[in-house]
């Protein structure tokens, strides 16, 4: 179980991150897709998710591949920033 | 007919155009790593000149970039009866980053006047005293391409006798960055259309082609005869996956299969843009036809890479061989496309440049040595400005009349933005030059009153300005310059290419037709007239988003945008 803290603090890191203009944190759920039709992400999202990983928790992705399962929901991200902490 | 009268490659791999074609046909390439290169945290493979080189190339008193566009023209313009000094002559630069570079000099960060493209190109055409207003042509990948088509259509029109066309881009820490951002940089030579790609390798170099429309020039066979330029109207920075743009500007061409020596693809060698070309390919009905391309041996030229990649090409047919694609072993494309990698014989004259890139965009261009080839029928042209806006950081107008707004500057365009269009929050991730354009064209379309986002390929988006994409080259710039906090953006980074404004449009409208940016010392209305005419030469274009967009800072900025309708058709 991921802690609340890190779920908050990642939803204010993506709405930022990805200029989420017209979003607050609640209206992303923990474990809701990020990518398709939500929250209308698409491939340079992605990629500005790795930059945030390695901006935020120092935390780096060389192969852009291995976004597609960590960026599944904000869940998947806490439980992989946790286990690279 | 528009021929070509002269050419020159300036690479590392030679510094005259028979030069580089032995080394590509030799199957020799300037690809390797660079570590520790600029201070980058990450190396990369490149085909960059040597210092050695760079001694031969560098002017006193120009930039890097500038002495080596000096350089290919030195090469080139001696050969050629051109007169520099003529009204008749122009000189067009395709470039995507210029001379972007000088941004990591604090000084010129603070006071970047010089370090503009059009500020560039007056500085060259003076120094070989060409005195006709240079066009810099600023379509991502395919400005090469896109500046051929330009020079042509110009030419065609009456307005000018000969086009001097050069495409030139220097590499550095802060093209290399974004493209790391991306991770689309293949760690070896990359290898185009292969099962085994992984991504680019970024090149530079500058080519040169001069072009004539005068019937008593002494030229080569070499002519132009169609080109085209379509967008995918899908995503500012992926390819199309049904390789839509790519697609639609093949066709243009009519270009039969049976007269091809081969068609030289863009082959970037990522995964998506490979695939996406073998997908165009093949709908437009190149099933046999040999299939190359040259990224293996210079890596990617950005706006160089139509031109040399143009180059080589007609000194392949000249040498009735068709090259092997550096790189590629086994194809791993799912287009039924037929492949070349080995050097082969061909009897046949033209050839077909294809390439791709950034906002969208997509272009092509068929280049024959065989004189049955004629241009097209030319129609003349002239058209009629119908609606049009104005932005300022404190006023809006429409058809001249203002709209009450109560924020100024960049605040000014988000309170449009909510007031008119609301309903699409991708305006959030846009810089503000593209938020600009993109409101302008809104308020613009809201007034002309047509049915909105009904898929079209009859209407182009036509832009010009003085500063590029000034302001997200200067946030890129600050995002690399402190090694400690390096931390390249690759949505600040996509905003670099000022193009992106008109995919940005497109992709909003789905408008597949032409998309193009110009760069210009100043706004000059007469060319911007004389480039707009020239626009209707695409037989399908019928009505044209056009207009100034220029963004100096989230306080100084000016939008004059307007729909232009093609007269001969009323």
């Amino acid at each position: 179980m991921v802690n609340e803290e890190l779920i908050n603090e990642l939803k204010g890191h993506i709405i930022n991150a990805l200029h989420l203009e017209d979003i607050t944190p609640d209206d992303i759920e923990n474990d809701a897709p990020l990518f398709g039709d939500g929250l209308g992400l698409d491939s340079i999202d992605a990629l500005e998710l790795i930059v945030m990983l390695e901006k935020k928790y120092g935390i780096r992705i060389a192969n852009p591949a291995e976004g597609k399962s960590i960026f599944k929901s904000v869940n998947s991200i806490a439980e992989y920033v946790d286990s690279h902490k | 007919m528009v021929s070509v009268i002269a050419h020159n490659i300036v690479s590392p791999l030679g510094m005259t155009s028979a030069e580089n074609y032995s080394a590509v046909k030799a199957g020799n390439s300037a690809l390797s790593l660079h570590e520790g290169k600029w201070d980058l945290p990450e190396s990369f493979c490149a085909s960059l000149f040597t210092d050695a080189q760079w001694h031969d190339i560098q002017q006193d008193g120009y930039t890097h970039f500038e002495s080596l566009v000096i350089k290919s023209l030195s090469q080139t313009l001696p050969s050629c009866n051109v007169d520099l000094s003529s009204e008749r002559t122009i000189f067009i630069l395709s470039s995507t980053k210029a001379n972007v570079e000088l941004l990591a000099d604090p000084h010129f960060f603070s006071s970047p006047e010089g370090e503009l493209p059009g500020v560039a190109a007056k500085h060259i055409a003076d120094h070989f005293g060409i005195k006709t207003s240079p066009i810099v042509v600023c379509n991502a990948c395919i400005s090469g391409v896109a500046a051929l088509i330009l020079a042509k259509r110009l030419l065609e029109t009456g307005q000018y006798d000969d086009a001097i066309v050069c495409g030139a881009d220097v590499q550095s820490a802060f093209i290399v960055s974004g493209f790391q951002s991306f991770k689309a940089l293949s760690p070896d030579n990359c290898r185009p259309f292969d099962a085994e790609r992984v991504g680019l390798n970024l090149g530079e170099a500058a080519a040169t082609i001069v072009l004539s429309n005068r019937d008593s020039i002494q030229s080569s066979p070499w002519h132009l005869v169609s080109g085209g330029v379509r967008n995918d109207a899908n995503h500012i920075s992926g390819p199309s996956r049904t390789g839509e743009g790519s697609y639609r500007a093949l066709l243009t061409l009519d270009a039969p299969e049976s007269e091809l020596a081969f068609i030289n693809a863009h082959g970037t060698a990522t995964l998506y843009n490979d695939e996406m070309e073998s997908i165009a390919l093949h709908r437009a009905g190149y099933h046999s036809v040999c299939i190359n391309a040259l990224k293996g041996y210079y890596g990617h030229t950005m706006g160089a890479a139509g031109i040399l990649e143009s180059i080589i090409s007609m000194c392949a047919v000249d040498d009735n061989t068709i090259l092997a694609t550096r790189g590629l072993k086994n194809k791993g494309v799912s287009g039924d496309i037929t492949l070349s990698n080995a050097n082969n014989q061909t009897d046949r004259e033209s050839f077909v440049k294809l390439l791709s890139g950034f906002g969208g965009c997509n272009g092509a261009l068929w280049i024959s040595r065989n004189k049955d080839h004629q241009n097209k029928k030319i129609a003349s042209n002239n058209y009629t400005l119908t609606n049009h806006v104005v932005i300022t950081p404190t006023s809006v107008t429409i058809n001249g009349e203002p709209v009450v707004c109560e924020q100024t500057g960049k605040a000014l365009l988000t309170e449009l933005y909510k007031k008119y269009v609301s309903d699409y929050p991708k305006f959030y991730k846009m810089d503000v030059m593209t938020r600009l354009g993109f409101i302008a064209s809104e308020l613009l379309l809201q007034t002309e009153g047509s049915e909105r986002f009904v898929p079209c390929e009859d209407r182009a988006v036509v832009l010009f300005n003085r500063t590029s994409s000034l302001i997200a080259d200067k946030l890129h710039q600050e995002s690399i310059n402190d090694k400690h906090n390096f931390f390249p953006s690759p949505s600040v980074f996509v905003y670099t290419l000022p193009n992106i404004i008109t995919g940005e449009i497109a992709i909003r409208n789905k408008y597949y037709g032409e998309t193009s940016f110009y760069i210009l010392e100043r706004n000059d209305k007469k060319l911007i007239d004389e480039v707009l005419n020239a626009s209707f030469l695409d037989s399908h274009t019928q009505s044209i988003i056009a207009g100034w967009v220029d963004c100096e800072s989230e306080d100084v900025f000016s939008a004059e945008m307007y729909i232009v309708d093609n007269k001969t058709i009323k």
